[in-house]
């Protein structure tokens, strides 16, 4: 989940960033033209030089006056329209405050030095003022007395005539000149010295003052962030793609972990989930723990288990834990629980077993033959299931509900293929329906021990040994089918076992389960299930308690499995690796492993 | 919940300022260095306008004779000419037409100035009845103010303009007190007048090359010195109207000077029962008389065009051009 999470995130992340170029581009791109006015002030607006080349070229005045006032632009050298202006009070527009905004500097009368006469400058200021707020008629009249006064010599009479806001329409001076009622527009292009430009309500009124500059616009971002986003949503994409495939096919990477392995006690402990044949198995089998206790099935496992445990051996030790637990499950059947559990759980499988069978099959096959198991458990297991599972599966599960998560590990090699199938609808679960659930908890039982399966097994550590148990209790679930594939494994030794175990079942089972057991099969699990109870009480119970100990302490709980059955070969097996006996200690160990698991 | 909203906050402000960061500064002016010398005061495309606008004015005057309608663009002392002629034309209804005053330039002089009042001057083209081409002076008082024709002068023959500055340039404007000149601006008017007031007799009559106006002055001076003789007496003054209004610099460091000069021709009767018969209607009409008794004055204004060379020059300074419009004319 964690990783899809990330990569669906990631993909997300790829879309946003596109996004982010896509708007760089478009909504966050800047405008064609910067655009930029001034509000009104001053009845007499003029720009710094540079101002007019400030964005761009050409620039684009526009002034505005409410009230449909007439208004002047026109563009002059700076130096003539400074002298145009004189001393009058004015605005200045100095440069951009902002994208939008001009920057206004308020010019007080008086200030420049090129004021005609002293004098002159209060008076300009007294006119300005009403011209600018009041209406032009009525202070024009007043204010056009005292104005001209000042700005302009006595020589120009003409100039005295104007209105209270003097008039620069048609000025020698001017480069360029815009008039209009209400608004005036000019485009002025760029050109070589210090130009300014100057704007009039020649009616009082005060222009608004708007400039606007093409730009030349880029967008650097647009390709760099579209490639980014998109490679991110790609490979996203393929990730998500390819875990989608894998989880339709199956080849998905199983996540054992989740499963949580707590389950297998929860199997038997579980009320709901068992159906009345488990749980009355489940009395079978603790009733009939003495009888497993009984050795007689050891002596069946013996020969099975040590021919699978061997291969296991040479395969891996997880593949020995196996066998081992398989066998050892059978043999030591010290906790009833357990066996209850078991039991329960290959009720369960029985009820499904046309379905089921295929399923635990599988693993009772990968139980067995660990070898055997990775690669082909699948097939196997079926037809182990079918065949001669059952004994087996008897024999795993009421022995040891700890070595029920050793089946785990047993599965561990056999089980991570095991489970996947079970997830997977294509291969087994599809026919266990019912199963599903329990194998889905064994499966997931299994993979956890498994993990600790491949690394414990080579240590003798006790919680190794648990693990080993596991696996054969986990295929104990499988087992109940299983019990053939206690004799499947062993294709060859299974019969053996079956016939210790005095089921008909498992010695015909052995052999077809291999082959084509499956026809029979049902009839076969429906007497296996009943028989098994009795048999797992009868055969592997009693005889597993004592040898399952010494077999358990073995690192794998294979050899101590078959050792229970034949102690003499396990110790044997024991001396030649220089391996201590191991007490009963291993399975406390392993009920805390177990525990844990179930955790 | 107290972390998040500073977290929030912070991850604002980081935003904020890494987006900031990616903002394009706002532009700022970057206007052209102020220019070391004073540029052209006229662009050619606003001399031009100006001239069309003259000749506009003008045209308009010239055709109701009116005076008053010189007033956007002629100030003193052209509006008193101009006014003088357009009396001498209502007078002689028409005869003697007002000067023909082209506005088509063929050389435009522009001041580099930065200060007011400018003063431009063009050299006409030759008017189409083959008159020598006039030079205007433009001038603009202030810098609300038009650009007006202070004054014309006739080209003199045979003479030819010192080379000066492409008016996009602009040429340097000389002050009246100069002493870059081998004569100062203000002293070469006054010579002038003085040397048209005396004639030979003039201290400065070597400094001016000799030329065809001062000649005629001459001419008519004499011969009208004549005509009085014996019954009374005939009188030319020439004097320089304050300082010259425009002095531009020429290429080879002289100066082109400007100047205004007002002659009164007084003619006085020293003999009793003599009068002068004032026969020309246009004196007529200035006067308000047909006979002088005592007296008779006339009061031209003149303008004078002079080339002063560089200081150090071996060169004499020579008029350039001259007009001269009876502007008044009193008899008693």
């Amino acid at each position: 989940m964690p990783q899809r999470v990330i990569t669906a995130s990631v993909g997300v992340a790829g879309l946003v960033v596109i996004g982010l170029g896509v708007a760089s581009a478009t909504v966050w791109k800047a405008d064609d033209v910067l655009v930029a006015t001034a509000p009104a002030g001053s009845s007499i607006v003029t720009t710094a030089p540079g101002v007019l080349e400030l964005g761009g070229d050409p620039v684009t005045v526009r002034a505005t006056t409410a009230g449909g006032a007439p208004v002047v632009l026109a563009v002059g050298r700076e130096n003539d329209v400074e002298g145009w202006v004189g001393s009058d009070a004015h605005d200045e527009v100095t440069g951009l405050s902002g994208w939008h905004d001009l920057a206004v500097d308020a010019v007080a009368a008086g200030s420049p030095t090129t004021a005609p006469s002293a004098g002159a400058s209060p008076d300009a200021t007294s006119s300005a003022k009403p011209s600018a707020s009041a209406k032009p008629s009525a202070s024009a009249k007043p204010s056009a007395s005292v104005t001209p006064s000042p700005s302009q010599s006595a020589a120009t009479g003409a100039a005295a005539d104007a209105a209270a806001v003097p008039d620069p329409t048609d000025s020698d001076l001017w480069v360029a000149q815009a008039t209009g009622k209400g608004g005036a527009q000019l485009v002025w292009p760029a050109q070589d010295g210090r130009w300014s430009l100057i704007a009039v309500g020649t009616g009082g009124a005060a222009p608004v003052l708007e400039m606007s500059w093409p730009r030349v616009v880029t967008t650097p971002w647009l390709w760099p962030l579209v490639i980014l986003g998109s490679l991110m949503v790609i490979v996203a994409g393929v990730l998500l793609g390819r875990d989608l495939y894998r989880r339709r096919t199956g080849t998905q990477d199983p996540e054992w972990h989740d499963v949580t392995t707590g389950t297998i006690a929860l199997v038997g402990e579980n009320g709901a989930p068992l159906t009345r044949r488990q749980l009355r198995e489940a009395e079978l089998a603790r009733s009939g723990r003495p009888r497993t206790g009984s050795v007689p099935r050891v002596q069946a496992p013996t020969s099975a288990p040590t021919p699978a445990v061997e291969p296991a051996r040479e395969h891996t030790a997880a593949g020995a834990a196996d066998t081992g637990a398989a066998t050892t499950g059978a043999a030591t059947t010290s906790a009833a629980d357990r066996a209850s559990q078991v039991a329960a759980g290959p009720p369960r499988a029985r009820d499904d077993r046309p379905g089921a069978g295929a399923g635990s099959p599988a693993t009772a096959s990968t139980a067995t033959s660990p070898a055997t198991a990775p690669t082909a458990a699948i097939p196997t297991t079926r037809r182990a299931l079918r065949t001669g599972a059952i004994p087996t599966v008897a024999a795993g599960t009421p022995t040891r509900p700890d070595d029920a998560r050793p089946t785990a590990v047993g599965p561990g090699g056999g089980p991570g293929q095991g489970l996947p199938s079970d997830q997977q609808p294509p291969t087994s679960a599809r026919r266990t329906v019912s199963a599903p659930g329990w194998l889905s908890g064994a499966g997931r039982r299994r993979v956890e021990p498994p993990a600790q399966a491949p690394t414990d097994p080579g240590a003798p550590d006790p919680s190794s040994a648990p693990t080993a148990a596991n696996p054969s209790t986990g295929w104990t679930p499988v087992p109940s089918r299983t019990p053939g594939t206690a004799g499947a494994p062993g294709t060859p030794g299974a019969p053996g076992p079956a016939s210790t175990q005095g089921r008909t079942n498992a010695g015909t089972p052995g052999t077809p389960g291999a082959t084509g057991a499956p026809g029979g099969t049902p009839s076969a699990d429906a007497a296996r299930g009943t028989h098994r109870p009795a048999w797992l009480a009868t055969g592997a119970p009693t005889p597993a308690p004592t040898p399952a100990p010494e077999a358990a302490p073995g690192d794998e709980a294979a050899t101590g499995a078959p050792a229970g059955q034949a102690g003499s070969r396990a110790d044997a097996w024991r001396r030649a690796w220089g391996l201590p006996a191991q007490p009963d200690d291993p399975p406390a160990d392993q009920d805390g492993s177990t525990t844990e698991v179930d955790r | 919940m107290r972390r998040r909203p500073v977290a929030m906050t912070g991850s604002a402000v980081v935003v904020a300022l890494v987006l900031g960061a990616c903002a394009p500064a706002v532009p700022t002016p970057e206007p052209a260095p102020a220019p070391v010398v004073a540029p052209a005061a006229l662009t050619p495309g606003q001399s031009s306008r100006v001239l069309e606008d003259l000749g506009t004015v003008l045209a308009a005057a010239d055709k109701k004779l009116d005076e008053d309608l010189l007033d956007p663009r002629v100030e003193e002392p052209a509006l008193s000419m101009r006014g003088a002629e357009y009396v001498r034309a209502d007078a002689t209804d028409g005869d003697r037409a007002p000067t023909t005053l082209p506005t088509t330039a063929a050389a435009t002089i522009v001041p580099r100035t930065q200060d007011w009042p400018r003063t431009q001057l063009v050299v006409t083209e030759q008017p189409a009845d083959l008159q020598a081409p006039r030079i205007l002076v433009l001038r603009q008082d202030d810098p609300r103010s038009q650009y007006k024709l202070w004054g014309w002068s006739r080209l003199l023959p045979s003479t030819s303009m010192p080379r000066t500055a492409k008016p996009e340039v602009g040429s340097p404007v000389v002050a009246p007190d100069s002493d870059e000149l081998t004569v100062s601006p203000q002293d070469a008017i006054d010579q002038y007048a003085d040397v048209l007031t005396k004639g030979k007799k003039s201290s400065h009559d070597d400094a001016f090359e000799p030329n065809a106006s001062r000649d005629e002055i001459e001419a008519l001076r004499s011969r009208n010195e004549k005509a009085v003789k014996g019954s009374g007496t005939y009188d030319e003054s020439y004097t320089p109207e304050g300082d010259p209004v425009v002095s531009l610099g020429t290429i080879d460091g002289g100066a082109i000077v400007v100047g205004q000069l007002t002659a009164l021709a007084k003619t006085t009767l020293t003999l009793d029962g003599a009068t002068v018969p004032i026969s020309d209607k246009f004196y007529q009409a200035l006067s308000g008389k047909k006979t002088a008794k005592k007296s008779f004055v006339r009061t031209s204004t003149d303008i004078v065009v002079l080339y002063v060379p560089r200081k150090g020059s071996d060169e004499k300074m020579s008029v350039l051009a001259f007009e001269s419009v009876i502007t008044a004319a009193k008899a008693s």
